[in-house]
């Protein structure tokens, strides 16, 4: 049996679905490489598949791709809109009975009382009875 | 993949972390469902400002309670005080008068809850709820302020 003789059978048995993985790819390069027309139907199906495996593996890569994107953006999204609920990073204000106000030093003032009052070592219990006996 | 995840992951917990205090008790407090925003006085300081006192936000409630309110208020803070890190407490009878509470931390940002409550003329309290962030330690405001 020479070569064309053993690939023609092989590829009925191709064909026939019943060639091992290494049969079909011993069988494949042979079909590439030889111009034989008793072939030609082989070299389209193997071409045609190898076209849908570079198909799928690209559109594995492009599906995979859209997935980061999509994450990102919708990380993005959420991160400017936190950030926009929040957007003042330099604010100073203050309602006095719903009423604004936006003097800086004057909030500042009160906010270092405020600080002091509690990290002084002033112990509440002497600012109540200081605040009755002053009264 | 691994280190865009990441990425993303921490610029949203970055995000995140201007909401802390919504994690409290007392939250409801600062939003004014506990007494009304026009009988408070709020004052909310974020950013530079803040600096000085290795902090880097401050917001701060201010208003006039009967003593039903007060204890209800008090009781907040108590609860926060349970599963803070560390909280300085005193009371005058069963109200809560004095709470320094140091809260678990958010990351690498510490989070006090300070609180007070004085007696007024009508029978009434005085209570002040401050919210602090910051690089901060209890130590480090302490020192600050014993010093001016």
């Amino acid at each position: 049996m020479n070569d064309k003789e053993k690939y023609l059978e092989l590829m009925q048995r191709y064909f026939d679905a019943e060639t091992s993985p290494e049969e079909e790819k011993e069988l494949a390069l042979y079909a590439a490489s030889t111009d034989d027309p008793a072939f030609r139907e082989l070299r389209g199906v193997l071409g045609y598949l190898s076209i849908g495996l570079q198909k799928k593996a690209k559109k594995g890569r492009t599906v995979r791709f859209y997935s980061i994107v999509a994450a990102a953006s919708v990380a993005i999204v959420t991160a400017i809109g936190i950030s926009l609920l929040n957007q003042d990073h330099n604010s100073c204000i203050r309602y006095t009975y719903g009423n604004k106000e936006d003097d800086e030093t004057l909030i500042m003032e009160s906010v270092e009382t405020s600080l002091a009052d509690f990290f002084a070592g002033k112990t509440p219990a002497e600012s109540n009875l200081f605040e009755l006996f002053e009264r | 993949m691994k280190k865009i995840m990441i990425c993303l992951l921490s610029l949203l917990l970055s995000t995140g972390a201007a909401f802390a205090q919504k994690g409290l008790n007392c939250y409801p407090v600062f939003q004014g469902k506990v007494i009304p925003e026009r009988q408070m006085v709020v004052t909310e300081v974020r950013g530079d400002g803040m600096a000085t006192y290795k902090l880097s936000y401050y917001r701060s409630v201010r208003f006039q309670a009967d003593t039903l309110t007060a204890r209800k208020v008090a009781d907040l803070v108590e609860a926060d005080a349970l599963t803070a890190d560390s909280a300085e407490t005193e009371k005058t009878g069963e109200l809560l008068t004095y709470g320094l509470v140091q809260l678990k931390p958010l990351g690498i940002t510490r989070r006090y809850l300070c609180y007070q409550a004085r007696p007024t003329d009508y029978h009434g309290w005085m209570i002040t709820i401050i919210y602090l962030e910051g690089s901060a330690t209890l130590e480090d405001l302490r020192s600050m302020f014993e010093k001016q």
